[in-house]
Formats: structure tokens, C-alpha cells, sequence
């Protein structure tokens, strides 16, 4: 790929990145003029509340689901790319170390007790713990004698994942009818839950986490050539990857503890980001991070104006997309 | 209807009355326990259309149980849905009476919108948010008692919104039910409070086993829409 065809498509994502973020601030049922837009742009850079209702939805609704959705949408790209990578596997994605399910797990449990403890911190908290606890668990089961091969650590999200799956069934058969819509509608993605204490704690996380990855992308493009290679090129590959699914797993366990399991993005955005800037994973992961957080936010305003009956969830629009995508993807490679 | 001694099963949700929970439990609505049922012997299976398996239902005819399956789309219905099962029950006479004091009750139910009208939102479910839209027995209830439902208009008749379409429908009163969608509290209506500010719109916590169940009970859901409808006008 040429440089030249490289620079067109950074400043392609770049530019859908702006425009789908301004769709999304100005796309819903409340109707709001440019001006209220910018207030409440302000009001929420200067930490300070809005004056009118129309700026208050900007500030209290519309920003945070539009920044959860570059997070949400940029994280789970940027995951997706390193586990591809990291695992040797095209149809790898940020669940594989059963994140998802443990998350989901916390969710449903996060549900049943709702009753009980009140508030709504424990969603996330639920889920968070849930979706890490889960990867530390895949992680440690796959070990053998300290190393771990793609295969097994594969093999053993898969197995998790079931497991995890089987606890959801058993504690949806238990959980109170009335409880339900709430844990499936959280299974399938849901950006509004966002709110602007929320993405404040979410921001410095993730952009920490990016710019670590980032960091360590040379490391990943040795890795490219094989690990015998890359060990001895002086790359602790063990530890590097290690550090790379810690890192991964948690960003993962803390993104979906907000926006609920969001499919696809993870993995077909970053094979649609190769074919432009090549396998530079520094070039990757960057455009991965913008076109994914632009994928899901346009996804999400369409997830909001496709049914005059209220809207549908995020992830049934991503996976509506991803899933012929994720056919054509395996039928290409495999 | 006074049949209660002839009842041998009800399904996990049956609370109403009390009795109820200690009758014996045949299973879920879209999950009976068929072989439940036949154990008990029961003479009679009553099933609803929307709710119960068809592919149940036939298993039970099936085994030679014989199933009477009733359909209410609208609050006359629901009260010909009572006169037939009390008619197959064998229920006393007054039964019938007390069902034609509803119905009288019903017919006297005048709709006058127009000035002062007061614009309602219904939420049957508060987590996810899910409204009671056109052709449910609440649109009926709220139409009939002079309100409008601002979720009427919307693409299907239980449609899921969110914080913003409940702003942008602009309701003057919210119904929400308290014992459902994993909340106790006001959950994501305080946000909706928070932004158009407290008092905007009047939000009335109400049971939802009265508002979601086609019974009698329905009629004194009725009662308690007309009665806030009236007070806020």
C-alpha cells in the first residue's frame, strides 16, 4: 500500500471520525438548535450545568453517549487488532479471553440483586469485575509450566465463554420475570446508560491504555514474524504478552461495563484497517481507533432513528453489519 | 368467581388473589409444566392465546385434556373473557352480575379530549423503559378517561424508549410501575426529572400486576388513571 494511499485513508477516518461524532451530537428525538449544542459542549468542558433543557440534553445525554461510543468503538478495535496479532487468529476479537461472558455473568447478577442493594454503581461494577476476573481465569488456566500457547489460551476462552454462557441461562431461569428485559437489553449493547461522571473516569483510562499499546507496537509488528523470531530479537515475548492481554482485558471489562456487549466491532474493523494501512501496528491501531469509534457511532444514531417505534439496540445494528462481514472475512482466509 | 376450590394449578405468576400462591405451581406462562399438568388430572385447561404455546395447548388436547382458550384484545373483551370462564367454571349467578356492573361501568366511561386535555405516558416496564403504545388495554384505559397517550402514536404498542424520547413526548403525567425492571426507585426517570427540571412532569408510581394483568383488576387501574388525570387538569 502506498504512502500516498495511506495519508487518503487516515484522512478519510479522520474525517468520518468528525462527522460521526457530529451527527451523533446533533441526531435524536429532542429538538435542539446549533446553539444549544455549543452550550452544552461548553458546559461540559467547563464542568459547569447547563441553563436550558435543550443544553441539557446535549450535556447530560448527547455527549456521553457520543463519547462512550468513540471509546466504546475505539477500544474494542484497538483490542481486536492486538489479539489478532497476539493469538495468530483473524476471527480473534477483545471477547476471546472470555470477557464477555464474565462480564455479562456480573450483569445478570448485578440484575438479581438489584432489589436489594439499590443503586446504580453496581452494573458496571458487577460487570467489570466479572470481565476481568474471567480473563485472569482464561489466562491462568492456559498456562503451562509458565508459557502459553495461542491454541490453548484459545481453546480455553471458548470453554469459558460456554461456561460462563451456562451460569447466564441458569440465572436467567431464576431471576425475578420483571428483571429480565433489563439484563437482555444490557446483553445486546446500550449506549445511554452513559452519563457524564461515567465517561469522565472512562476517558483518562482509555487514553492511558491506548497510548500504551501504542507504545508497545513495535513490539507487536516483530511479533508478526513469529515468536521464536521475536524472542530472539531480545523481545520477552512471554511478558510482553502477558502485559498486552492484562492490558487488553481490562480496557475491554471496563468499556463494556457501560455500554453492555457491543459484537463485531472488534473484529472487523481492523481487517478493514490492514487492507488500507498495511500490518505497522502503530498505523493500525490508529486507524482502527478511528474508524471502529466512528463505525459505532453512526451505528448507534442509526440504532436511535431506524424505528419510529423507539430504538433498537446498539449491538443488533453492529452485528447486523458485522456478521455478513465476519462470513466474508472467514471465507477469504481460511 | 367462586371457583377457587375447583382450581388445581396456576402458573408461577398467579399472585391474585392471596390464595393463589398456595395453589399448586404448573410452571411459566410461555414455559408450562405439561407434565404437571397431567399429573394433576385437571377436567379443564385455560389458556390464553398471546401468552400460552400453541404447541402446549395440543400436547394437552392430545392427552385428552381439553383446553378453552381465550383471546381479549380491548377491555370488552377482557370482560367477555371473565363471562365465558365463569360460564365453563359453572360460576353462581351474581358472578355475571358484578361482571355487568363493569361493563355498565366501562360504557359510562366517556372520552372528552379537547381543552385541558392532559398528556400521559405509560411505562410498563422502567429498565429498559417500555411504554404502553397504541392498541394495548392502557391506551384504551387512558383514552377513555380523557387523557392522551403520547406513546399512541408510536410504530408498535410496546415501544422501548429512552431518556430522550421521553423528553421529546413531552408528557404531563408518567406512569411507571414500582415492582418491575429490577429498580426500586425512580431509576432513569430521575435523570428525565433532572434535566427538564422537578416538577415539570408529575411521575406516579403505580403496581404493575394491576396495569398488566387483564382482570378485574384492570378496572381499578382505570380508577387510578382517571383519578391523577382529573387532579392534574
Amino acid at each position: 500500500m502506498g504512502k500516498m494511499a495511506q495519508r487518503i485513508f487516515f484522512l478519510t477516518a479522520s474525517l468520518l471520525f468528525l462527522f460521526s461524532c457530529i451527527l451523533s451530537l446533533f441526531v435524536g428525538p429532542y429538538e435542539v438548535d446549533y446553539r444549544e449544542v455549543v452550550r452544552g459542549l461548553h458546559s461540559f468542558l467547563a464542568f459547569s450545568q447547563a441553563d436550558t433543557p435543550g443544553a441539557r440534553v446535549i450535556l447530560e445525554l448527547r455527549i456521553p453517549r457520543t463519547l462512550l461510543a468513540i471509546l466504546a468503538g475505539g477500544s474494542l478495535a484497538v483490542g481486536g487488532a492486538i489479539f489478532q496479532t497476539v493469538l495468530g487468529n483473524p476471527l480473534a476479537d477483545p471477547y476471546i479471553l472470555g470477557v464477555s461472558g464474565g462480564a455479562a455473568v456480573g450483569a445478570v447478577i448485578s440484575f438479581l440483586l438489584s432489589g436489594t442493594l439499590g443503586g446504580e454503581i453496581f452494573l458496571p461494577l458487577f460487570s467489570f469485575l466479572g470481565a476481568t476476573l474471567s480473563a485472569f481465569a482464561v489466562f491462568a488456566l492456559a498456562g503451562v509450566s509458565g508459557k502459553r500457547s495461542k491454541g490453548r489460551l484459545i481453546l480455553t476462552g471458548v470453554i469459558v465463554a460456554a461456561f460462563m454462557n451456562a451460569i447466564i441461562l441458569l440465572l436467567i431461569s431464576v431471576v425475578p420475570p420483571g428483571k429480565i428485559p433489563g439484563a437482555l437489553f444490557w446483553l445486546m449493547g446500550d449506549l445511554s446508560t452513559a452519563t457524564p461522571g461515567s465517561i469522565r473516569l472512562l476517558i483518562p483510562f482509555v487514553l492511558l491504555s491506548t497510548l500504551l499499546l501504542l507504545f508497545l507496537s513495535r513490539g507487536l509488528d516483530v511479533m508478526l514474524l513469529g515468536e521464536e523470531t521475536a524472542q530472539q530479537s531480545g523481545i520477552d515475548v512471554e511478558k510482553l504478552k502477558t502485559f498486552l492481554f492484562i492490558v487488553v482485558s481490562c480496557l475491554t471489562g471496563a468499556i463494556v461495563s457501560i455500554s453492555g456487549l457491543i459484537g463485531f466491532v472488534g473484529l472487523i474493523i481492523p481487517h478493514m484497517v490492514r487492507k488500507f494501512t498495511g500490518s505497522l501496528h502503530r498505523k493500525v491501531l490508529l486507524g482502527s481507533f478511528l474508524l471502529g469509534a466512528a463505525f459505532l457511532s453512526v451505528s448507534d444514531v442509526v440504532s436511535r432513528s431506524v424505528l419510529s417505534s423507539g430504538t433498537m439496540p446498539v449491538g443488533a445494528i453492529t452485528a447486523l453489519i458485522g456478521a455478513p462481514f465476519f462470513i466474508y472475512i472467514l471465507r477469504r482466509r481460511l | 368467581m367462586r371457583a377457587e376450590k375447583h382450581v388445581v394449578g396456576v402458573t408461577k405468576f398467579c399472585n391474585y388473589p392471596e390464595d393463589a400462591r398456595r395453589i399448586e405451581n404448573v410452571g411459566g406462562l410461555f414455559d408450562p409444566d405439561l407434565e404437571k399438568i397431567i399429573s394433576l388430572y385437571p377436567d379443564l385447561v385455560i389458556a390464553t392465546k398471546d401468552g400460552n404455546p400453541w404447541h402446549a395447548v395440543n400436547f394437552l388436547e392430545n392427552a385428552g385434556i381439553p383446553s378453552f382458550v381465550i383471546n381479549p384484545r380491548n377491555m370488552e373483551g377482557i370482560l367477555r373473557s371473565m363471562e365465558s370462564i365463569a360460564c365453563v367454571a359453572g360460576a353462581p349467578g351474581d358472578v355475571f352480575e358484578r361482571i355487568g356492573v363493569l361493563r355498565e361501568k366501562l360504557t359510562r366511561q366517556n372520552p372528552s379530549p379537547g381543552e385541558g386535555e392532559v398528556r400521559v405516558l405509560f411505562l410498563v416496564s422502567q429498565n429498559p423503559m417500555i411504554a404502553a403504545g397504541k392498541s394495548t388495554y392502557i391506551d384504551e384505559m387512558i383514552f377513555r378517561v380523557g387523557g392522551v397517550n403520547v406513546a399512541g402514536h408510536l410504530g408498535s404498542s410496546y415501544p422501548r424508549l429512552e431518556i430522550e424520547d421521553v423528553l421529546s413526548l413531552n408528557p404531563d403525567i408518567v406512569f411507571w410501575v414500582s415492582s418491575m425492571g429490577g429498580t426500586t426507585g425512580k431509576g432513569q426517570l430521575q435523570r428525565v426529572e433532572d434535566i427538564i427540571g422537578s416538577g415539570t412532569i408529575e411521575f406516579i408510581p403505580v403496581d404493575s400486576d394491576i396495569f398488566t394483568r387483564p382482570g378485574p383488576r384492570l378496572f381499578e387501574g382505570m380508577g387510578t388513571i382517571e383519578k391523577n388525570i382529573r387532579r392534574h387538569k
